[in-house]
């Protein structure tokens, strides 16, 4: 078994009203998004319920996060997979319902393999396609709005002109948009799609 | 929902995501972010760790999609013909001439769009937070969009002289009709006009992208002396002489230079810096030549000096200066 790293979490030590350095937000940023394919690889192989998995990610951000405002880990990548090791391990212990796959090999839960090695930091690579497939998969209009924006620097208001809708079904457009890029560019494990 | 620790309220991250793209939409709008929305969105963290997180990993994805700029040609091709002019719809494509590194930013700052701009006659200089140096001339207007990694500026109309400071980690792009310019250590001007636009370099490289008339791409690595002049289809270099270069740029000290010009074109430039133009009506008077140097806002002195050496009768109306045979 891999080593753990010591951690412990309980409800008090989430504080809410305490503000984060910007240390803390550019590492997270830095370190910590780019895991996310690694990620929500892991996760996913060691949980059942497909629809738990944006809700594990979240939890397991919010105790690095938490943790990384007291003291930024050295270990990123270490820090985090024993991280969601140890959510998945709380969460079967705690549910009633005990996800079958889990419960067979609960110290099993190896998490190694899904890390990112040093080369393959995760996403920085091969961005601009990835970027551009993403885009594609968006629907038209939202597609449409965020490339004005982006591209051509408009704002929600010069958008709206252009593609003779309301302001706000602009803002509707960029919000999934923005979303949509965020879950494309981060969802999907590398490993899954064959990169050497 | 089993999902939610017992520490926090029961909300979905799709919730929490929903919530944050939406100020985050908001945050990036130009112009639109005030110090009330900032101490809001400040206090909309303080509720729950996850709304942060939330904020920032979407936040990352959309500064990283500022290299989409380099798919503008594929895009717009993609795209149902918007109704803008056929220049305007050519946006160049563009290549992939962007920061690689994960998108860490100035996460404090203020909005993220800014706007520079001067009036008729004006001139104005802004320094940016790196050090680098933007020089406005009259009647010109520049939007800003600057990041950690990236920067990216529009020249909506008129003409600026860029001294960038150059930083690997950080590209630095100007966009002006769409042409992209991409610095890549330098001092140069961009000038956009109605039909073409003109990027003179001084110093270091630059690189200017476009396409043709089929949207290929096309592209011009420029030298210290080069000056690219494109037009809706076409990208052509030419060489100018370091005196050239430095006339060119004389209203950076609010005077222009004209060196053997004719006077349509000398009156063209300086109508930029005044309210009340000169008019020829003649086309054999305003192919007359002249060379001088002249302060830009003093257009008298011009017709006055059209008057004394080449002749001219100087009509001085109330809207404009007329001078004819």
């Amino acid at each position: 078994m891999a080593e753990i790293v010591d951690q412990t979490f309980d409800a008090e030590k989430r504080r809410p009203g305490v503000t984060t350095s910007p240390e803390v937000r550019v590492w997270f940023v830095r370190e910590v998004i780019p895991l996310e394919p690694s990620l929500t690889h892991y996760l996913r192989r060691n949980w059942r319920n497909e629809s738990d998995i944006a809700d594990l990610r979240q939890e397991v951000y919010v105790r690095v996060f938490e943790a990384a405002r007291t003291r930024i880990p050295d270990q990123v990548q270490q820090f985090v997979f024993s991280t969601a090791r140890n959510l998945l391990i709380d969460r079967v212990r705690r549910d009633r319902v005990v996800p079958i796959e889990t419960a067979a090999d609960l110290d099993l839960l190896e998490f190694t393999r899904d890390m990112p090695g040093p080369e393959r930091n995760a996403i920085a690579r091969d961005d601009l396609r990835r970027l551009q497939a993403a885009l594609e998969k968006l629907p038209n209009r939202c597609r449409q709005a965020v490339v004005l924006r982006k591209i051509d620097g408009l704002s929600l208001r010069e958008i709206a002109q252009r593609m003779g809708i309301s302001e706000k079904t602009v803002k509707a457009h960029l919000n999934d948009g923005v979303r949509a890029l965020a879950d494309m560019r981060y969802g999907e494990p590398l490993a899954a799609r064959g990169e050497p | 929902m089993s999902m939610t620790s017992n520490a926090s309220p029961a909300k979905s991250a799709a919730e929490i995501d929903a919530a944050a793209a939406d100020w985050l939409t908001t945050r990036y709008d130009s112009g639109a972010w005030s110090e009330e929305n900032q101490a809001a969105l400040e206090t909309w963290f303080a509720e729950d760790i996850a709304h942060e997180i939330a904020f920032l990993r979407l936040e990352a994805a959309w500064e990283r999609a500022n290299r989409l700029t380099a798919l503008k040609f594929e895009l717009t091709e993609a795209q149902p013909k918007s109704r803008s002019t056929q220049w305007k719809a050519l946006f160049g494509s563009v290549a992939a001439l962007i920061a690689l590194g994960a998108g860490a930013f100035e996460y404090l700052s203020r909005p993220h769009i800014q706007t520079y701009a001067t009036d008729i006659g004006g001139r104005k200089t802004v320094t940016l937070a790196d050090g680098s140096h933007i020089e406005l001339n009259t009647d010109t207007h520049i939007r800003a969009e600057i990041a950690r990694d990236s920067a990216t500026l529009w020249l909506d109309k008129g003409e600026a002289y860029f001294e960038i400071k150059h930083d690997p980690s950080r590209k630095f792009v100007v966009i002006a009709s769409g042409r992209t310019i991409t610095d890549l250590g330098t001092k140069f001007r961009v000038k956009s006009q109605a039909d073409h636009v003109q990027v003179a370099l001084l110093e270091g490289r630059v690189s200017v992208e476009s396409s043709d008339a089929a949207g290929k791409p096309q592209k011009a690595v420029l030298q210290p002396g080069d000056v690219a002049i494109g037009y809706s289809h076409s990208l052509s270099v030419i060489s100018e002489s370091r005196k050239d270069l430095e006339d060119d740029l004389s209203w950076r000290k609010g005077t222009v230079v004209f060196d053997n010009v004719s006077l349509a074109d000398a009156v063209a430039d300086l109508n930029r810096y005044n309210t009340k133009h000169i008019v020829i009506p003649d086309p054999a008077v305003a192919r007359r030549r002249i060379a001088g140097t002249f302060r830009t806002d003093d257009v008298q002195g011009f017709a006055a000096l059209a008057q004394d050496l080449l002749k001219l009768r100087v009509d001085n109306r109330k809207d404009a200066i007329v001078i004819s045979r």
